[in-house]
């Protein structure tokens, strides 16, 4: 250090060790009853659909384990369906196709949906514009329909359900992505960091996408049940899983025509994907609290 | 001399924050005479801003006034109902804030807004309003006011926008004008404009002046009296040629030391203040500048010191006082400016 | 610990040596919509010596902080050159100007916004010397210790957050940053002007003992005149886009040649209540016009307190020259200032 006698450390005292973004966004979350009541939910959610993987009460495709349109019982908890299948068993299972084309849908999503924002965002010119035209395009047109003929064309399955959501969800993820990172790369450590040499894929992600990481977790979670609906529906339209595996939707569609005879076979899957949606909202609006920098503290 | 037109008597602003309670304004007092101009300077964090909107009970959440009186025309501020403080508020006690464009309503005409600041106190008609509103423009000199007046605040320069809050806050003829760092947004040039009509308006309206800055060459300029800031209380308080000339807290004395100024011949190096400004959630114990002061004694780390007349006029809350700092401690020759440095008092160096 | 009070002037470079930076005819337009282009700055010259400090000062919108960005190269020119040590960036590209930066940074104003909020100090400071492959593992966390050494931090602090800091201690994490690559030119963008007034001292002293020590050159960067000229060996004053004039530091104040640079000191007010009070304001008439379409002739003839009207002020354009040694200036009328 240049020794002149004026020259001081002078940096000894710390403002107190405050808490950094993520442990504060946590430690709010916490705060949040709801939100945690709906992480608690889903929780119990992912056991249940573990569980369905190795056990389920009776198996769930198996016809006349019963009498079709049993009412609950001890045995059958919440019943038997139509050709008298047991309707917790499949609801069980039902959570895994749920979790899997609502979570399978948003990481096909973030795959997309975030590098492409990031470098329309970033690079600008020709590429973000012909990014821009084409999520423009696709705005005035509704998604479901998009998504209702690539399952028409391609046929139904999982995979491809998860194909038809994902289709268009990425264009609201790399909108938002884009719109982050047109904010983020006008800051000064952006240039600050570009003064330093950095190479654009380093400032991409070291820099801007770990700044925009709290907006694309919270549009994710959003998107979750979002995707369960759209799966939820096509298969009640009778365009989702093809059977025997069951769906919360196409559970439903079975159970609609017995309605006035065993309500619970509407009832039941209802109930659980209703739960399900409302659970996953209530995270994303904890996250989206937790998350956003102006309400520190 | 006169007596007082506001008087401030141990005011207690406190934040209450998820880390603990600030006391962002701790037992200050001060009194206000009529006509004069009052500079209050601190850097931030000293409580200058708390202290002014305390006054006028604007102090936002999480703050709260939890103790003190504010003596205005014999009525306690502090205990009138909202109602009252709102009749107060603008045509008694006028505020100018910082940020003009935050505080001027975007949708609509300016000289509209300062007609309606005018008849929300007063009784006349709408287009008498408007008319002295007109007036009030030309009075802060805006060229070509008529059609300023019809002009959006945003058409506005910042410089203009500034002058245009002043003739809000002067539409009601108030007695008191509080000015929040009037100048610190706008560029020099035009904040020598700004602080000319201040004190124009001082001296021609006879409305008492108080400004808040952390420039000390506004004050220079602009005050009378001023009140030295540091931590939530004032540290030193008198006329302003003598604080300039011969201030007698270590912090007055430093915070001179530490300003490059435009008219030095000679390259000087600056006296800075070492250290940073004290955490309000645990401010240290004694006196709140003795982790940063170079004069500190044993006295310092433990007893709170009060303000006592220095000289005349003139109060320190100081042990030590640049009086005998200089006569003890060589303080006029002292380049190194370390805590303690010309005292030799390092003990409880940096206690919490 | 006493002492002598005073410390030595910085020596200014000799006249003689080469210019670390030359800038030639700089010109930097940004687009306005339809049709219409703010011009930022337009048509600049200046050289920079070698462990010189030269100062620019000018009110909001009147360039500097673009000039700032061009002369670093993190915008590109529209027109017109840049020299770092005689190379010419203005025409290197990707890698070949990256590779520059090593030998240039930059100090900004806000020091809650130039530090990557979700990165540890240690890592700020580091990423220079990883970007460019310098050192790694051990000898990185050395060096980055001694980095913050050298600014005056606690080198343990290498694990906190930015936010942890106050001001002061941010922009030193800057500084820090800025000295990691051992620079040849920092350029400080009002990098003092966010901080209080006894921190801003702090800083000031640091960028002065560093510039000493590792024979730095700066180019700063502020709108405040009285600090411009304390750490400035000579000044540069700009406005709407031009520089209007450049002289030693002291002559600036002592004897200034355009209107415009006396009417900015005299704007400033003196901490001193007997001086500031006998002062007289140099009053500008109107405000800064548009940098879109900027005043014909003498760009400051619509506020010149000086200006012959119509002519010469309003239709020649007066030329920077030397008014006196190494005093360049502006204006048609600067023996009347």
């Amino acid at each position: 250090m240049a020794a002149t006698p004026a020259t001081v450390v002078a940096a000894e005292p710390i403002a107190p060790a405050q808490a950094s973004l993520w442990s504060d966004a946590w430690r709010k979350l916490r705060r949040n009853r709801l939100a945690l009541g709906g992480a608690v939910y889903l929780t119990l959610v992912v056991v249940v659909a573990l569980t369905a993987l190795v056990w389920t009460p009776y198996p769930m495709a198996e016809v006349g384990v019963g009498i079709p349109y049993s009412a609950p019982s001890l045995q059958h908890w919440l019943g038997l369906d139509t050709i008298g299948r047991d309707v917790l068993s499949r609801l069980m299972v039902g959570a895994q196709v749920s979790l899997l084309v609502g979570v399978g849908t948003q990481l096909v999503v973030l795959a997309i949906g975030v590098p492409i924002g990031l470098a329309a965002g970033y690079f600008r010119g020709v590429f973000d514009q012909v990014t821009t035209f084409v999520i423009n395009l696709f705005y005035g047109v509704p998604n479901l329909l998009v998504a209702l003929i690539l399952v028409f064309l391609l046929g139904p399955s999982l995979t491809n359900i998860i194909v038809a959501i994902a289709a268009t969800g990425w264009m609201d993820m790399a909108r938002l992505v884009r719109g982050q990172t047109l904010s983020l790369r006008e800051r000064d450590f952006i240039e600050a960091s570009r003064a330093a040499g950095a190479r654009p894929a380093k400032i991409l992600f070291g820099h801007v996408l770990p700044n925009a990481l709290g907006p694309i977790i919270v549009q994710a979670t959003f998107g979750v049940p979002a995707a369960i609906l759209f799966e939820a529906f096509m298969s009640f339209l009778g365009l989702g899983v093809p059977p025997p595996m069951p769906s919360w939707g196409s559970m439903a569609a079975d159970g609609i025509t017995a309605i006035r005879i065993a309500a619970n076979l509407v009832i039941a899957p209802a109930v659980a994907l209703s739960l399900t949606l409302m659970a996953f909202n209530f995270v994303g609006d904890g996250l989206r609290d937790a998350l956003d920098p102006r309400q520190r503290r | 001399m006169a007596t007082p037109i506001l008087q401030v008597k141990d005011l207690q602003t406190q934040f209450t924050t998820h880390d603990g309670v600030v006391r962002a304004v701790d037992g200050v007092s001060f009194d206000l005479y009529p006509g004069e101009s009052l500079g209050i300077v601190g850097e931030s964090g000293s409580g200058k801003s708390v202290t002014a909107l305390s006054l006028l009970r604007l102090v936002p959440n999480p703050g709260r006034i939890v103790g003190g009186q504010v003596l205005f025309r014999n009525d306690d501020l502090l205990q009138l109902s909202d109602e009252e403080m709102r009749e107060i508020r603008g045509r008694d006690i006028a505020m100018i804030f910082q940020d003009p464009q935050s505080s001027l309503n975007p949708v609509l005409r300016t000289g509209f807004q300062i007609a309606e600041a005018m008849l929300a106190h007063q009784r006349s008609t709408r287009s008498q309003a408007l008319r002295r509103a007109v007036e009030l423009l030309r009075r802060v000199r805006i060229p070509a006011a008529e059609s300023r007046a019809k002009d959006y605040p945003h058409q506005l320069s910042g410089g203009m926008r500034q002058r245009a809050m002043i003739a809000m806050g002067l539409a009601n003829a108030p007695a008191i004008v509080v000015a929040d760092e009037p100048t610190t947004a706008l560029d020099v040039t035009v904040q020598a404009q700004i602080l000319e009509l201040l004190a124009d308006l001082n001296h021609e309206l006879g409305a008492a002046v108080v400004m808040i800055t952390h420039n000390m060459g506004v004050v220079a300029g602009l005050c009378t009296r001023v009140l030295v800031m540091y931590a939530g209380q004032i540290v030193e308080q008198g006329p302003v040629e003598q604080i300039f000339e011969d201030p007698q807290h270590p912090y007055t004395w430093s915070l001179l030391k530490s300003i490059p100024r435009v008219d030095a011949v000679r390259h000087e190096r600056l006296r800075s203040i070492e250290g940073i400004a004290p955490d309000l959630l645990r401010p240290p114990r004694g006196c709140r500048f003795h982790p940063r002061c170079p004069f500190r004694v044993e006295k310092c780390f433990s007893d709170d010191p009060h303000l006592i007349e220095v000289k005349p006029d003139q109060r320190a809350a100081c042990w030590v006082t640049m009086d005998r700092a200089r006569a003890e401690m060589g303080a006029d020759d002292l380049l190194d400016i370390r805590p303690g440095s010309a005292s030799g008092v390092q003990a409880g160096r940096l206690v919490e | 610990m006493t002492a002598e009070a005073l410390v030595d002037v910085p020596q200014p470079a000799g006249a003689s040596a080469p210019a670390l930076i030359r800038v030639e005819n700089l010109v930097k337009h940004f687009p306005a919509g339809i049709g219409q282009t703010v011009k930022a700055v337009d048509g600049v010259s200046f050289d920079i010596k070698p462990g010189e400090t030269l100062g620019l000062v000018g009110e909001s919108g009147c360039g500097k902080s673009t000039l700032g960005r061009l002369v670093m190269q993190l915008i590109p020119v529209s027109s017109g050159k840049v020299f770092l040590d005689g190379v010419e960036l203005t025409r290197l590209r990707g890698e070949k100007l990256r590779q520059k930066r090593r030998e240039m940074q930059i100090i900004f104003q806000d020091p809650f916004a130039s530090l990557d909020p979700r990165m540890t100090v240690g890592d700020i400071v580091a990423e220079p010397l990883v970007n460019f492959r310098v050192m790694r593992g051990r000898k990185l966390s050395q060096r980055v210790q001694e980095l913050l050494r050298i600014v005056g931090l606690n080198p343990n602090f290498n694990n906190r957050y930015p936010h942890e800091f106050s001001g002061g201690q941010r922009q030193r994490i800057g500084i820090a940053r800025a000295l990691a690559l051992n620079p040849k030119l920092i350029v400080c963008d009002e990098a003092i002007s966010a901080l209080d007034v006894s921190i801003q001292a702090q800083i000031v002293n640091l960028l002065e003992d560093l510039q000493r020590e590792f024979k730095l050159t700066y180019l700063f960067i502020a709108h405040d005149l009285s600090v411009v000229r304390h750490i400035s060996d000579r000044v540069m004053v700009m406005y709407l886009g031009k520089i209007i004039e450049i002289a030693d530091s002291v002559e600036t104040y002592s004897s200034p040649k355009h209107p415009y640079t006396k009417a900015l000191l005299s704007a400033i007010p003196i901490p001193n209540p007997k001086i500031q009070r006998g002062r007289r304001l140099v009053e500008l008439s109107g405000e800064i016009p548009s940098p879109i379409s900027p005043p014909s002739g003498c760009r400051f003839h619509t506020r010149c307190p000086i200006a012959h009207l119509p002519t010469p002020c309003a239709d020649v354009e007066p030329p920077l020259e030397e008014k006196r040694d190494a005093h360049l200036a502006a204006c048609h009328f600067s023996q009347d200032v």
